[in-house]
Parts: structure tokens; C-alpha cells; sequence
């Protein structure tokens, strides 16, 4: 069955795809060569309208559209993790102007939770570009008696019941981080996952929970006004918005790395012109002062650069996070 | 002396022209969007949100938060009015509410919401002026097993909510826990009841729910009845509430506002716990509590004034400690965000003029709610009177605007139909769905706030009676309990069953 729904979903992009090499080598043809794009571009976000990524999709698409002269319509599709949005992309025409906003919880952790996917997140799509990365971050209650890394962990290792530590939800990239660092750390955290950031900060804040795996802009307000102490950035990067941060891998972990990341994608098939204009037009948004700014704020940095290297970026993740989630042994169907 | 500064300040900010005429076209876009059958705030709010991108920080916030309080009383206006719930809170209103419209009471039952609400909205914001602060420290104070033992007292106040059969109340309410059990466990991550549909992933949605149980089944009811329907013959006795109604409304109000305003701080539920416990309050005072159900005022004033001091005091979370305690909060935080400011509570003190200028916009916004749906409840009235095979094509119409916008989904909408038709089947079988819908929503927190609990405690059951304050809310459950079982309670229970029958 599943066989043949993916056999058939390939044949028709396969008509999907000639039919728009067909249409572009018309337009091609015709006497002005009017390219791409000639109408408004929708932005699919795997999320509500207001929350993070779509803050980030409507700042960078903005830009990206006044450079491309066309519109670009922020679509909010939320629900399964993100999964609804990427399925609706996979499944949209490969014309370039269906663009989907992933971040690597889509391409590398999902593939490895969910066990019945019904798109392959590395053959249904064509990454565009990388536009930033977005550390996390642990924190701790500021008033804890857990001042370092090393308190962290000679605590988690005292604690036979397993000391406990918050996660925004079970797969994401937080929980993720987790598992890899008791992995590294060779400690047992007591994982207490909530439905949201929100409710795990008040939960840490309250003092009920003791350690917290948060994305920087979620705990940054709460780091400034001192209810908050970061402890660690998970990336090999320190995050420009919090600059004396030091991350997991400087304080004694060689290798340690869980950033992520987001970026523009499009359907498998998509013309390689249409690919290289977005390219093109997201790689100088980016490079603006305030839109950069705006990401600075997220606490992450604008990266760009070519779609190969996206396409290299996910491939890579797309291998290390499934190594850690089949040793974590966390499913999510 | 600081205070009134501050007050001076936020004054000075929310009567700007700008910010005045944005506050109001934030109200008047509320309302008229809201009154939208199926549309509540969190869809107002997510659609109208690009509306503010180019406006200045403090304008935005203070239109965004026009465009709440008029899409909760738009709500309100259709819960009364259809039967059809804009959001959870709602539900509790339309008990009564409707009941109201079909006495030909749709006016007196308008005007008791918008002077409720302004009250509650008066007295909230007052609270919010003085006690912003500490009252922030109470949301931290709420771990797991507190918000379990106040959902257990939430969902045994519910019994009572019901009227007529108690076997029926409690078999829908069991039907609700195991609707609300549809969607990922949040602690192990494990798919139930999905059926490998992704949309179902996330558990079904209570506007949804609402809208197809309400709306649809309301609808598909009337039409098997007969084609005119019983409010079409009904004349409208009367517009504005009399004497008596004004005498019977002022406690309800207060103890609406009183409980509204503390459950409001609460992340999670809050509100909507507020709304029922309020009106549970209300029938366990009366000395006509059969009258509940079958349009009691009470059973509207306290229920409205609950809802929107809790809708206000939900703000202080939100500013104060930027977290946000419900879907409308966080996306305001979104709205913060993109205007570049850093939620929390660094914004009272960088951005004083935003903080009390927002402040103060809520008491204006809801003098203009007041104002501006007063003299609209005649309107509001007539448009009840509009024949069947008018008005029931709009609401349907409008029903699948309002499912669609929640996520750009189509399988929504048959998830709607779906329970249009069960919606139907209940009312068939004299059952309410009311008592679903408080399980539906309670019941999945509770199981994630008692599971959260035990994972703290590593498994120790000691945590609800040893933390004080569950300790003393699950006295407090046991004790209604107790009351629900004296022979006196269920005598009229009793009696009320008969009275049905």
C-alpha cells in the first residue's frame, strides 16, 4: 500500500515537474524571458501566527519579497510537530512559489520519531538556503545552588532518582539535547516534558524543576531580569546574545554540538533559475542590518550561503540527531 | 505617589489621538469579527495580527489588546444569541444565556454581559494597578499538583453545573475525558486514539468541538422540529434589564469579578475555571436554583463578569513575568517580539509608558465595549428575528470560515461535521453537552498536570496533600462532595429532574 501511494505521488510531481519544465520553457520562449516570480509567493510556517518562527518567516519574508518585487503571504499551518506544514509543501507544486520555513527539528529529529511520515524529507524537497542558526541554551533557577556545568553534573550524578530537568516537549530539539549530553555527560536526567516553553519556564522560575533546556529567546527576558541563570550554550558557537555564555563543548565536552537551524526549502523538482533567485534574494535579506538585528534578538546568527550547503547541513544533522534518537529510544507514534 | 505617576504616564499614553482611535478601531474590529459565529479571539487576534506590524510598539499592543476584549464580548454575544461558544469561557454564558434569547429576553441578557463585563473589566484593571507585582508571584506558586487539585475541584463543580438527569451528566462528562484523550501524550509522546492521521496528532480542537456540537447540531435540531422557530414567535418583551434584574445582578457580578480575578493570573485554564466556578457559585446561592438552565440572570452576569476579569488579570503574567498564560497572551508575545521588544519583566521598568499606557487602554477599551454595544443590542436582537433559511446558511457559512481559519485545514472541517451530527444525536437523547465540553478541556490538563506531578515527585502520591495549597484544594473538593451527597442537595436535585420531566 504504502509502496504504491509513494510510487503514485512520484509519477504525479514526475507530471507535476514536466509540466512546469514545459511551462517555464514556454515562458522561456516567449519574448520577454518575464522569470520568476511574476506572482505573490506563499511562505508556509510549521506554527502559530505569533510564535517564534513565524515572527522570524514574516521578518525574512518581507524582505526577501520587496527584493523579488512580489508579495510574500505568510501561511501559519501548525499541528504534528510541524509535520501538517512540511506534508503540504512536499505535496505542493514545485514552481517556487510554495516556499516552506523548516527548521532541523523537521529534517533531522522528526524522519527519526515519527515512524509512518508521509512525505521523505530528503527526497521531497530542495533546500534553498540556511538562514540562521538558533542556539539553546540551559538554565537554571537564579537562585539555585547550581552555579556551573560542573554543578549540573556532579548533582544529576548524586541524584539516584534522577535530578530533574525540563524540556519544551518530548522530541523536540531541547529533548533531544538532553539525551545527547546524558549520553556525553554520563548522567541520567529525570526528563519532565511540558506543552510549551511557557509552562516549563514557570515550573523552573517557581522552583519545582531545577534545570531547564530552553531556546535562547524564551529565556533571554528572564536571563536579563536576573530570575534566570544560563549555565551553557549548547551550540559550538556562543550566542551573540549572550556573549559570556560559555558553551557545553568549552567547558570540558570536545564534540558537544546541538545547534539548530532554519531555512527556505521547496518542493523536490523545482526549477535549478527559481532555486538560485530565491538563493540569491534570501542571502541579501539576510545580510540587512535590521533584519539581521531581528535574529541577533532570537539569539542566534544569519549564516546563508548556497543551497549545497544547506543541502550538506541537513544531511549531516540528518544522520547525527538519528543516531541519538534511536540510542534515546523515544518514539512519537 | 510612584503609582500615580506611573497612572499620569499611561494616561498620557493611551488618550493620544493615535492610540485612542486604534484602541477603538481594535474594539470595533473585535466585535464585529467575533460576533462572527465560531470566530473567537485567538482566531480574531491570529488573523488581525499582521494588521499591527507597522504601527508603533505601544499603539499595537493597545489594539491588540481592543481587539480581546471585543472578540470575547463578540463571543458572548453569539453564545447568547446562536447558542454557539467563540471559546471555552464562553460555554458557561450560554447556559443561561440562550435560554434567556428563547424567552424573548436576548436584549436584557446582552445588556446584563456588556455591564458585566465593564465592571469586571473596572475592577480588574484596578487590581492589576495595585497589585500587578505581587500578584505575579502567585502564577509561580502553581506547580503541577496545585493545578491538578484545583482542576479536581473544577471538574466535580461541573456536576453541578449540569441540570437534569445526573447519570446523563456523568456519562457525557466521561465522554469528554475521553475525547480530550485524542492527541499526543505529552509524556510519552505516544499517539492516542489518532488512527495515523496527522491532524488528529494534536488532539481535536474545542472550537471545533464547540462550534460542531453547538452550531451544527442546534442547527440540524431546528430544522427536524419544525421550520419556524420558537424565538421567531416569541415577542421580545423587553431590551434593557429592569429594576429587578439590576438588584438581582450587582452580587453575582462581584463574585464574579471577585473569583474571575484571581483564576485569571493562573496560566492554564484559569479563566475558564473562573467562568464555571462563578456560575456554580451562583445556583449554590440561589434560593431559585432550579431557575439555572432556564435563563437565570445570575447565571449570565457572573459567569460575563468571571470571563473578563480573568481575560484582564490574564495580562499580568504576561507582562510581568512574560509568560503567557494563554494562546491570546502568547501572541501578544509574538506581537512584542516582532516590534522588538523583549517580553518580560524588563518591560515594566524599560517601557513604562507601553506597560501603563496598555493598562490604562483596558479600562478605556472596555468603557468603549460598554458604549459601543449598548445601543447595538437592539440590532443584535433583531438579527435573531432574521428568518431560518437566512440566518442558518450564514451561521453554517460563517461556521466553516471561523474552523478553517484555526489552521488552514479542511479536515477540520469534517471533524466539525462530525460532531454536528452527535451534537444532534444528545440533543435527541436529552443529554447536555455542556459537562462534555468542561471534561474535554479539563481532563487532558489534569492528566498531564497529575502525571507531571508524580514525575516530580518521583511517583509519591503525598505531593497533593503536602503542598498547602493543593492540600487545601482537594478539601475543598471533598467538602463539595460531601454537600453534593447531603440529602437536602440531592432533594433538590431531585426535584429539579422533576420539574424537567
Amino acid at each position: 500500500m504504502a509502496r504504491n501511494a509513494r510510487t503514485a505521488k512520484l509519477s504525479r510531481r514526475c507530471v507535476l515537474a514536466g509540466a512546469v519544465a514545459l511551462g517555464a520553457s514556454l515562458s522561456l520562449s516567449g519574448a520577454n524571458a518575464q522569470a520568476y516570480p511574476d506572482r505573490a509567493i506563499k511562505l508556509v510556517v510549521p506554527g502559530t501566527a505569533g510564535g517564534g518562527m513565524d515572527v522570524m518567516a514574516r521578518v525574512i519574508g518581507d524582505r526577501v519579497g520587496s527584493i523579488l518585487k512580489q508579495p510574500v503571504v505568510v501561511e501559519n499551518k501548525p499541528g504534528a510537530g510541524g509535520n501538517i506544514a512540511v506534508d503540504y509543501v512536499a505535496k505542493s507544486p514545485a514552481d517556487g512559489y510554495t516556499i516552506l520555513i523548516g527548521q532541523i527539528a523537521h529534517f533531522a529529529i522528526n524522519p527519526w520519531l515519527y515512524s509512518k511520515l508521509s512525505f521523505d524529507p530528503m527526497k521531497d524537497f530542495t533546500p534553498v538556503i540556511l538562514l540562521a542558526d538558533a542556539p539553546n541554551v540551559m538554565v537554571v533557577n537564579a537562585e539555585s545552588n547550581l552555579k556551573a556545568l560542573s554543578d549540573v553534573v556532579t548533582a544529576a550524578k548524586a541524584d539516584k532518582q534522577g535530578m530533574a530537568l525540563a524540556t519544551p516537549g518530548n522530541g523536540t530539539i531541547s529533548h533531544m539535547t538532553a539525551e545527547l549530553f546524558q549520553k556525553t555527560a554520563e548522567i541520567k536526567f529525570n526528563h519532565i516534558p511540558y506543552k510549551g516553553a511557557a509552562p516549563a519556564l514557570t515550573d523552573v522560575m517557581g522552583g519545582r524543576v531545577p534545570v531547564m533546556l530552553s531556546s535562547v529567546p524564551t529565556a533571554l527576558s528572564q536571563i536579563r531580569a536576573g530570575k534566570l541563570r544560563p549555565i551553557a550554550v549548547t551550540a559550538t558557537k556562543r550566542s551573540p546574545a549572550l556573549p559570556d555564555v560559555q558553551t557545553i563543548e568549552e567547558l570540558g565536552y570536545p564534540g558537544f554540538d546541538a545547534a539548530t537551524w532554519y531555512g527556505f526549502l521547496v518542493p523536490a523538482g523545482t526549477p535549478a533559475d527559481v532555486v538560485a533567485a530565491l538563493n540569491t534574494a534570501a542571502n541579501e535579506a539576510i545580510k540587512a542590518d535590521d533584519v539581521r538585528e531581528k535574529v541577533l534578538q532570537e539569539g542566534g546568527d544569519v549564516i546563508g550561503g548556497t543551497p549545497e550547503q544547506f543541502a550538506q547541513a541537513i544531511k549531516r544533522d540528518y544522520e547525527k540527531w538519528g543516531k541519538v534518537v534511536q540510542d534515546s529510544g523515544a518514539k512519537l507514534d | 505617589m510612584d503609582l500615580l505617576s506611573n497612572l499620569l504616564l499611561g494616561v498620557e499614553t493611551a488618550f493620544s489621538a493615535w492610540n485612542l482611535l486604534y484602541c477603538f478601531i481594535g474594539v470595533l474590529l473585535g466585535t464585529a469579527i467575533g460576533v462572527l459565529p465560531g470566530l473567537g479571539p485567538v482566531a480574531t487576534i491570529a488573523m488581525l495580527l499582521p494588521l499591527t506590524f507597522g504601527l508603533p510598539a505601544d499603539t499595537s499592543l493597545i489594539m491588540l489588546a481592543g481587539i480581546y476584549y471585543g472578540a470575547q464580548y463578540g463571543g458572548s454575544t453569539t453564545a447568547i444569541l446562536v447558542n454557539l461558544p467563540g471559546e471555552s469561557s464562553s460555554v458557561v454564558t450560554m447556559l443561561d444565556g440562550y435560554q434567556m434569547a428563547r424567552q424573548g429576553r436576548a436584549g436584557v441578557a446582552l445588556a446584563t454581559a456588556a455591564i458585566g463585563s465593564f465592571v469586571a473589566g473596572t475592577i480588574a484593571t484596578i487590581v492589576i494597578v495595585l497589585f500587578a507585582p505581587p500578584l505575579a508571584g502567585l502564577a509561580l506558586e502553581f506547580g503541577p499538583a496545585e493545578y491538578f487539585s484545583l482542576m479536581v475541584l473544577g471538574l466535580i463543580a461541573s456536576v453541578v453545573l449540569a441540570h437534569g438527569s445526573l447519570l446523563h451528566a456523568f456519562g457525557m462528562i466521561m465522554l469528554g475525558l475521553l475525547l480530550g484523550f485524542v492527541g499526543t501524550d505529552v509524556n510519552s509522546g505516544m499517539q492516542r486514539y489518532s488512527w495515523d492521521i496527522p491532524q488528529l496528532g494534536d488532539g481535536l480542537d474545542f472550537a471545533i468541538l464547540a462550534m460542531g456540537m453547538f452550531g451544527l447540531g442546534e442547527i440540524i435540531g431546528n430544522l427536524g422540529s419544525s421550520m419556524t422557530r420558537d424565538v421567531n414567535t416569541m415577542k421580545i418583551s423587553s431590551l434593557m434589564p429592569t429594576r429587578e434584574d439590576f438588584r438581582r445582578m450587582v452580587k453575582p457580578i462581584l463574585r464574579g469579578t471577585a473569583f474571575g480575578s484571581v483564576l485569571g493570573i493562573l496560566p492554564g485554564g484559569g479563566a475558564l475555571l473562573a467562568a464555571f466556578g462563578a456560575y456554580s457559585l451562583e445556583k449554590k446561592l440561589s434560593r431559585n436554583p432550579r431557575e439555572f438552565g432556564r435563563g437565570a440572570i445570575e447565571g449570565v452576569a457572573a459567569p460575563e463578569s468571571a470571563n473578563n476579569a480573568g481575560a484582564q488579570t490574564s495580562f499580568i503574567p504576561m507582562l510581568t513575568l512574560g509568560i503567557p498564560s494563554n494562546a491570546v497572551m502568547a501572541l501578544m508575545i509574538g506581537a512584542m517580539i516582532i516590534q522588538g521588544i523583549q517580553p518580560g519583566p524588563s518591560v515594566m521598568t524599560e517601557q513604562p509608558a507601553l506597560f501603563w499606557g496598555l493598562i490604562v487602554s483596558m479600562w478605556l477599551g472596555n468603557l468603549m465595549l460598554l458604549i459601543l454595544n449598548l445601543p447595538l443590542v437592539g440590532l443584535w436582537v433583531k438579527l435573531i428575528s432574521v428568518p431560518y433559511h437566512f440566518l442558518y446558511p450564514c451561521i453554517l457559512v460563517f461556521c466553516c470560515i471561523g474552523v478553517f481559519s484555526l489552521n488552514n485545514s479542511t479536515f477540520d472541517l469534517y471533524v466539525m461535521g462530525v460532531f454536528g451530527v452527535l451534537g444532534y444525536l444528545f440533543r435527541k437523547l436529552g443529554a447536555e453537552p455542556a459537562p462534555m465540553l468542561l471534561a474535554f478541556i479539563l481532563g487532558p490538563m489534569m492528566e498531564e498536570y497529575l502525571r507531571r506531578a508524580l514525575l516530580l515527585s518521583h511517583g509519591d502520591p503525598a505531593t497533593f496533600i503536602t503542598n498547602p495549597i493543593s492540600g487545601v484544594l482537594l478539601f475543598a473538593a471533598a467538602t463539595l462532595i460531601v454537600l453534593v451527597l447531603l440529602p437536602t442537595v440531592s432533594r433538590s436535585r431531585g426535584e429539579a429532574f422533576q420539574d424537567e420531566a
